[in-house]
């Protein structure tokens, strides 16, 4: 696998030019996401953790997604060894959180572990190499306690899925490669 | 909101981690994490 920058810039439109029917739309949001945040550890060694708080990102997710743009993929010449694939993967955790508590306690979990990342323990290489975190989204887990109700913020997310996620990821992308 | 906001700052600053909130209550949540590690931290607020 080429992992470079040319790839993302490759990859980037070609997700773009996906159309896919309104009822899918949320999914494709993720797949489009999923996969994006495959690649974007591969521009370095690096490490990425993730924190949902609305819908599961999982490993699946992103099998769906690759067996989707597979050939589109290889005709690109972007993908040719999918060990690289499973091996970006090892550097992308993610955590589901539904509850700003629950949130809290991984943040927490989390900056434990980034100052305890010198000793020798087993998430020691992990934590030496996170560079990114991603928290997507706190209106969910925040809204709750302002009063606000579920349905809207799924409404909210559902309006405002395909740019702030594309814009998250582009975002992202520039934070790795810098 | 003040907790999260101090927990994000400081996984952010002591630890050099990019952090990126999505969210329509970023601004209102990270304004701490914001001043302190503006270079460091993208906050994207969307309705």
């Amino acid at each position: 696998m080429r992992c470079d920058a040319s790839m993302c810039r490759c990859v980037w439109p070609l997700l773009h030019k996906q159309r896919l029917p309104t009822t899918r739309w949320l999914s494709s949001i993720r797949a489009i996401a999923s996969l994006q945040l495959v690649l974007l550890p591969s521009l370095r060694t690096c490490c990425l953790l993730k924190i949902d708080t609305y819908v599961g990102w999982r490993r699946s997710m992103f099998a769906v997604s690759f067996s989707v743009n597979h050939d589109r993929a290889i005709d690109c010449g972007m993908l040719q060894n999918e060990e690289a694939i499973g091996h970006a993967l090892t550097r992308i955790r993610r955590f589901a959180t539904f509850d700003i508590y629950e949130l809290l306690r991984v943040l927490q979990t989390l900056y434990d572990c980034l100052g305890r990342a010198t000793e020798l323990t087993a998430d020691a290489p992990f934590t030496k190499q996170l560079r990114l975190l991603v928290i997507d989204s706190l209106a969910a887990v925040i809204s709750p306690v302002l009063g606000g109700r579920a349905n809207g913020t799924i409404n909210t997310l559902r309006t405002s899925a395909v740019s702030s996620v594309q814009s998250l990821m582009e975002c992202a992308r520039q934070v790795i490669s810098s | 909101m003040i907790q999260l906001s101090r927990l994000m700052k400081a996984i952010a600053v002591d630890f050099g981690v990019a952090v990126l909130v999505r969210g329509i209550h970023a601004r209102r949540c990270c304004r701490r994490l914001l001043l302190d590690s503006h270079e460091r931290t993208t906050l994207f607020e969307t309705r």
